[in-house]
C-alpha cells in the first residue's frame, strides 16, 4: 500500500553516482553517452521487477488516467519515469507524468496522466505493450506538471515538438514524430551498444549534459535503454539537428590530427592522445555534476520485502535551477534515478537551440 | 580462391547480435566466413574488437573501437585486411576513417575489405565505415563467390564478366550433367580460381 507524503530534502549527484564508476564513452554525432557501472556488483539491486516484463497496462479508467499493475509475484516495480503507451490500437496513447513505485502484485492508478493523440477516441485495452519514454524536450514540462490535473495539458507542447521537427499535421499527435522519423530513431539502437554489466549512463548531445539515468541492476537498465535511446534522447537529437544543422560537425575527429605524422607509431600517439582528451572530458563532466545538490520532495514511499529484509521505497521528486526528475531510494539509496536538464536553460548557454532561429 | 597473408578483423561489439528476430545472425554469419578465407589463406591472423572470453564461440559484447585494431593488424604487414563489421562505430564515429587517411598519408596501402553482414535500417544498404575501404554485402559462405564477381566486375569489368560468362557456363553444365561433360567441368572449376589479393590491388 502506497502513502503520499511531503517532506522536503537535498540530494547531490555525488549521492545519486555513490558506489558506482563511469565507462568509456560512446560518440555517434552529436549524441554521446557516459555508461554507468556499479564499484561492486554487490551494490547492485537484483529484487526489483522488470518494467519489460512485469509491468501490465491494467486499465485507462478514462481519459488521463492510467492504471498500471506490478505482476511479478515478489518483487517491487519501479515504472520509469514518463513512460508511455503508444499502440496500433484505435484509442487513445497515454504517458504517466512522473515515475512510480508499485508492490508486488498490487495497481497504482495514476490520475494525473497525459493524452498524447489529440483527436483519437478510445481506450486502450489491457495488455502488455512496449513502452517509450517521453521526448527529452518535452520530460521537463510534463514534471513540472506531474501533480496538475487536466488530459490535455501537454498537447500545446507535443504541437510545439512537431512543428520544431517539421511535421506540419496541426493536432498534438506524439505518434507522428515516431511514424516520421521511425528508421532514424531505430539507427540509434544500433549505434549506442550497451556494455556488459552497465547500469546507467550520462547523456549528452551537443556537448551539454542533457540526461543522467541510473536502473538498479543491468537486466532493468536493458529493460530501459532502447526507449531512452529511442524516444528520449534520440528524438531530441533529431530536433536539435533539425533546428540547428550547424551543430551537425560539432565534435567530428578533424582530419587536422594527422597533418604531422610520419609512422605507425605517430598515428598510434594520436589515437592515445585522442582517447585521453576523452577520458580527461569524461572525468571533468562527472566533476562538475558531482557538486550539485537538488531540493527533493517525497512523492511516494512505502515499505517492501527487498530479498530477505522489509526495506523502505521512496519514490522523490528532484529539482535545481538546471535539472528536475526522479530517483527512487531503497532504505536512502538510489537506486533508480532518470533526471533531465532543462532545454532553455541549455539553449541559453551554447548551441542548444529552443526553436528555429 | 588464392588469399595470401591476411589479418582478420572481427567486430565483435554488441550490435553484431543483430535483431531479437535473428540474435546473433550477424556474427554467426561473420565468423562463418571468416573460417572460409582461414582455410583458404597462406597465414592468417584473427583479432577482434574486443577481447573475447571465448574465442571459439565470441559472443557480442559491448561497443566498437575499429580504428586501434586496424593499426594493431596493419603492423602485422598482412597482403590484405578482411574486416567483418556491421559499420556502426562508437568509439568513437569517425575513428576508423581517420585511422585509414592516417595510414595513407604514411604510404601504407593494405587493401582493406570489409564484409558487412547487416543491411542499415535507415538506408537498406550496408554501411560503409570508411570511403577507403571497399564495402560488400555479406550473407554466407555459399554466396562469396557471387560477392567476388561482383568485385571483380567493378573493379575489372572486362575480366569480370569473362569471370561470369564462365561461372554461368559451369552452373550450366553442372545441372545437365551430360556424359562427356566432366572434362569441361573440371577446367572450367580451374578457371574460376579467384585471386582476391590481385584483385583488390
Amino acid at each position: 500500500m502506497s502513502i503520499f507524503k511531503k517532506t522536503k530534502q537535498v540530494i547531490s549527484f555525488e549521492e545519486i553516482l555513490k558506489g558506482k564508476k563511469a565507462g568509456k564513452s560512446q560518440k555517434v554525432g552529436i549524441m554521446e553517452v557516459i555508461p554507468i557501472f556499479y564499484q561492486s556488483k554487490d551494490l547492485m539491486n537484483f529484487h526489483i521487477a522488470l518494467p519489460g516484463e512485469s509491468m501490465l497496462l491494467k486499465k485507462i479508467p478514462k481519459y488521463g488516467e492510467v492504471v498500471l499493475e506490478n505482476e511479478d509475484e515478489q518483487d517491487l516495480l519501479i515504472v520509469p519515469v514518463h513512460t508511455g503507451f503508444i499502440t496500433p490500437h484505435q484509442a487513445q496513447d497515454h504517458a504517466i507524468a512522473k515515475g512510480g513505485i508499485i508492490t508486488a502484485k498490487t495497481s497504482f492508478h495514476y490520475k494525473n496522466a497525459f493524452c498524447i493523440q489529440q483527436t483519437q477516441g478510445g481506450y486502450i485495452p489491457p495488455g502488455h505493450y512496449d513502452f517509450i519514454i517521453l521526448p527529452y524536450s518535452l520530460r521537463h514540462k510534463a514534471i513540472k506538471m506531474k501533480d496538475k490535473s487536466g488530459y490535455s495539458r501537454l498537447w500545446k507542447d507535443i504541437s510545439q515538438f512537431n512543428r520544431e521537427v517539421g511535421i506540419k499535421k496541426g493536432t498534438a499527435h506524439l505518434e507522428y514524430f515516431y511514424q516520421t522519423f521511425s528508421d532514424e530513431l531505430e539507427e540509434f539502437i544500433a549505434q549506442f551498444e550497451i556494455e556488459p554489466d552497465q547500469v546507467g549512463a550520462i547523456i549528452l548531445i551537443a556537448n551539454q549534459v542533457v540526461g543522467i539515468e541510473l536502473a538498479p541492476n543491468p537486466d532493468y537498465w536493458k529493460n530501459v535503454w532502447e526507449p531512452l535511446i529511442r524516444s528520449c534522447y534520440g528524438a531530441e537529437t533529431i530536433r536539435q539537428l533539425l533546428l540547428n544543422p550547424d551543430v551537425r560537425g560539432e565534435g567530428k575527429l578533424s582530419p587536422e590530427e594527422i597533418e604531422n605524422i610520419s609512422s605507425i607509431d605517430d598515428l598510434e600517439t594520436v589515437i592515445a592522445k585522442l582517447k585521453n582528451a576523452n577520458q580527461a572530458k569524461v572525468e571533468e563532466i562527472i566533476e562538475n555534476l558531482l557538486d550539485k545538490k537538488m531540493h527533493a520532495e517525497v512523492d511516494i514511499t512505502t515499505t517492501h520485502q527487498s530479498g530477505s529484509t522489509d526495506s523502505q521505497f521512496e519514490l522523490l521528486t528532484l529539482e535545481d535551477e538546471i535539472y528536475k526528475g526522479q530517483v527512487v531510494q531503497e532504505d536512502g539509496v538510489v537506486v533508480y534515478a532518470s533526471i533531465t536538464a532543462d532545454p532553455k536553460k541549455l539553449a541559453a548557454k551554447s548551441k542548444f537551440r529552443m526553436q528555429k532561429s | 580462391m588464392k588469399l595470401g597473408n591476411i589479418a582478420i578483423i572481427i567486430d565483435n561489439s554488441l550490435s553484431m547480435a543483430g535483431s531479437k528476430n535473428q540474435k546473433n545472425d550477424p556474427i554467426a554469419r561473420s565468423l562463418a566466413v571468416a573460417k572460409v578465407f582461414q582455410q583458404a589463406s597462406n597465414r592468417c591472423t584473427t583479432l577482434y574488437t574486443s577481447e573475447p572470453t571465448d574465442v571459439e564461440l565470441p559472443l557480442p559484447s559491448g561497443s566498437t573501437t575499429i580504428g586501434e585494431v586496424i593499426v594493431k593488424a596493419v603492423r602485422l604487414k598482412p597482403d590484405m585486411i578482411l574486416l567483418f563489421s556491421d559499420g556502426y562505430e562508437n568509439r568513437p564515429e569517425g575513428l576508423t576513417n581517420l585511422v585509414l587517411k592516417g595510414l595513407e598519408k604514411i604510404g601504407i596501402r593494405i587493401p582493406i575489405l570489409h564484409f558487412n553482414p547487416c543491411y542499415a535500417v535507415e538506408t537498406s544498404q550496408v554501411k560503409q565505415l570508411s570511403q577507403k575501404t571497399l564495402t560488400l554485402p555479406l550473407s554466407d559462405a555459399n554466396h562469396l563467390q557471387g560477392t567476388f564477381i561482383r568485385l571483380m566486375i567493378e573493379k575489372k569489368e572486362k575480366q569480370g564478366l569473362n569471370y561470369l560468362k564462365q561461372y554461368l557456363m559451369l552452373a550450366g553444365r553442372r545441372w545437365w550433367a551430360l556424359p562427356g561433360m566432366e572434362q569441361d567441368i573440371k577446367q572450367l572449376e580451374k578457371n574460376l580460381t579467384i585471386d582476391v589479393k590481385e584483385m583488390v590491388q
